[in-house]
């Protein structure tokens, strides 16, 4: 190192290049820098918008569904506020709802304890899709007393329509089950009294599927969670409706995904820069109508500013060996033009 | 040999031969007839002491074939009694109390937790005795017994909102407050987002209501006619609970394999945590050791709770939930 300092020292055409190569550099530096931030700020702003009109897109077709199940469900709740002492109309009315609507899962209305006196302690007109065919019973019974249900107590006591936290629903007589969501409404008498619940189901596997399939980036996932935080669609299917946004940070504390997790609950929209999985992402947020659940895309950082990464390395790479040229260049210029003038 | 000997040696082998037969008969028998235990809920760690006796083989030890039979949601377990679904099942001291109340004799062969788990927590970070006239959530099959003394007694009239499981309807935000086990509802509210500080949570053993709470209830007719049968189970189960304590890792395994089975929707932080606080509510406060009885005082102390808030016609005593022979 010494004698490298005392040949530089000693050599003319060497410090002349030097100065001449770091001043070079300096510029090249400032004006790199500065467009290698604008370009990178381009990037992120371009991957914000990218993933909003993709939240805005799938946000929008969600609601238009949603909108149909509340709609056709408030008609059948005014049909049988209209006629509510008519027991066997229910039946029509909840068979109907489903020969007009295909796509929704199943339809009950479910009366107070005793309300048709001949009918028994329950009564719940349920009809549901089979297939190509429509089955309609009377629900209700003491291993499923629905009056302690969420669908059956969430209107009543909120004392508005609402959408219940996505469940799974068990059909017993053909032991299956699939995750729905309920629109449900209170039914009132003419005095104002309760009288029962109309619902109506929604199954929750095409809005699973739509979302799962978002994927504006390479390594990117979507994942929903409901009212309470808990999954319900996620790329690892073992925390689906097993657990919340919030169970991992009981064992490992996570301020920022607490943070997220209660933001996504109020039904807030924006992005965040956080750590997932020990990766730095975006995670871009929006609420999926009133139904209480909100949707959410996770973009690792890695995958966004991949190709500028890339491209920047080169850059910087030329740059160097661009500098390294020039000094020795400059070296040998200037060494020789003293050469030929001595 | 004289002729006399031989018939005394003959008859000696004889009954000695008999009596082999006749214990193995019994205890043949008493294998081959299922014994239907039903929890007092779902699959959960609440349960791990017995999900442990029948995955380590303690019930078929103690020469019991024991099926495990879990409830619905919306249906009591001790309809499933009633019904002749079950034998056994658990119950909180309080319901066991309000059912022999109601005329069904029933007798406590193992006590499991010798504290109270239950607690109020109330939304929007209020303090649950300062909540007067609130909507309250409380579970529909039967919990809550003290909490409706307690609504009486300190005048706070809660409305009661029964419903069949889970938190939604305290997380949706259509009640105050709600009922919520220690071990159960609290975390389920913890991993639902929601804060719990010393302000919006009431325990209930903390402010003069630590009652026991779960034990192993039979009707006292079919005890009275499977005493052995009984005594084996309620042993195996004991067994069962102290592996567990011993070995809460393997015993949460044990669980996850239960809930799986059931398609529960849980995890095994939720498990955990229930686990932990399952064992240590089965240590008693004052003695600090897991002591498997059901103490005199915490009967009277419910009963008395319960009779001056008219839920029960008359004293429940502590006598009437064991073994008369005892």
């Amino acid at each position: 190192m010494n004698k490298m300092i005392a040949y530089i020292r000693r050599k003319l055409s060497v410090r002349v290049s030097l100065w001449v190569v770091l001043f070079a550099a300096l510029i090249f530096i400032a004006a790199l820098s500065f467009l290698f931030y604008q370009a990178r700020e381009a990037v992120r702003q371009e991957a914000i918008n990218r993933a909003t009109q993709i939240l805005n897109n799938t946000s929008l077709r969600v609601d238009s569904i949603l909108n149909r199940v509340e709609v056709a469900t408030d008609m059948t709740g005014w049909l049988v506020q209209r006629h509510p002492d008519k027991a066997d109309s229910m039946f029509v009315y909840s068979r109907g709802m489903l020969q007009n609507n295909p796509d929704f899962y199943n339809c009950s209305i479910a009366f107070e304890p005793y309300y048709f006196k001949e009918q028994g302690r329950y009564f719940s007109a349920y009809s549901k899709h089979i297939g190509d065919s429509i089955r309609t019973i009377q629900g209700g019974s003491d291993r499923y007393q629905y009056f302690y249900t969420d669908w059956y107590l969430m209107p009543q006591l909120l004392d508005h329509p609402c959408w219940t936290e996505p469940y799974m629903d068990l059909d017993a007589p053909t032991n299956t089950s699939e995750m729905v969501s309920s629109y449900c409404k209170a039914l009132k008498d003419r005095e104002g009294r309760i009288i029962g619940v109309v619902n109506t189901s929604l199954s929750l596997n095409w809005l699973s599927q739509t979302i799962s399939a978002v994927k504006p980036y390479p390594n990117s996932y979507s994942i929903m969670i409901g009212r309470g935080g808990t999954y319900f669609v996620h790329p690892d299917s073992t925390k689906i409706t097993r657990q919340t946004i919030f169970t991992q940070t009981i064992e490992q504390p996570d301020t920022a995904l607490v943070a997220l997790g209660h933001a996504m609950q109020r039904g807030e929209e924006g992005r965040k820069r956080m750590k997932v999985d020990g990766e730095d992402c975006y995670v871009f947020y929006k609420p999926l109508g009133k139904t209480g659940c909100s949707m959410a895309i996770v973009c690792p950082e890695s995958d966004i500013f991949g190709g500028f990464d890339n491209l920047r390395r080169t850059v910087m790479t030329i740059v160097c060996i661009g500098l390294l040229l020039m000094l020795y260049f400059f070296i040998r210029i200037i060494t020789q033009g003293c050469s030929s003038r001595s | 040999m004289s002729e006399n000997m031989y018939n005394t040696v003959k008859q000696w082998m004889l009954a000695a031969i008999l009596i082999l037969c006749d214990n193995m008969v019994q205890k043949a028998s008493a294998q081959e007839d299922t014994f239907v235990f039903t929890p007092q809920w779902t699959a959960q760690a609440q349960f791990t002491g017995y999900y442990v006796a029948e995955a380590k083989g303690f019930y078929q030890e103690a020469g019991v074939k024991v099926k495990i039979e879990h409830p619905s949601t919306t249906q009591p377990a001790m309809s499933r009694l009633r019904q002749n679904l079950c034998q056994a099942t658990t119950l909180q001291l309080c319901q066991a109390m309000e059912i022999v109340d109601g005329g069904i004799p029933l007798v406590n062969i193992l006590q499991t937790s010798m504290n109270n788990a239950m607690v109020i927590v109330s939304s929007r970070g209020k303090d649950p005795l300062k909540q007067k006239g609130a909507k309250v959530g409380i579970w529909s099959v039967g919990f809550g017994q003290l909490a409706i003394c307690m609504s009486i007694k300190d005048h706070l009239d809660y409305q009661w909102v029964r419903f069949a499981q889970n938190v939604n309807l305290f997380v949706s935000g259509a009640l105050d407050a709600t009922l919520a086990m220690s071990y159960n509802e609290y975390y389920q509210l913890v991993q639902a987002g929601i804060e719990m500080t010393d302000k919006n949570v009431y325990r209930f053993c903390d402010h003069g209501y630590n009652v026991q709470e779960d034990g192993i209830y039979m009707t006292r007719d079919y005890y009275e006619n499977h005493r052995d049968q009984a005594r084996r189970f309620a042993q195996a189960s004991r067994k069962g609970w102290e592996w567990a304590a011993e070995h809460p890792e393997e015993a949460l395994d044990i669980v996850m394999q239960y809930v799986d089975r059931e398609h529960i929707a849980t995890n095994r932080v939720m498990q955990r945590l229930m686990l932990k606080e399952v064992l240590r509510l089965q240590v008693d406060r004052e003695s600090k050791k897991r002591e498997f009885r059901l103490r005199r005082d915490m009967v009277q102390q419910a009963s008395r709770l319960m009779v001056d808030n008219h839920m029960l016609s008359r004293e429940v005593t502590y006598e009437e939930l064991l073994d008369k022979k005892k």
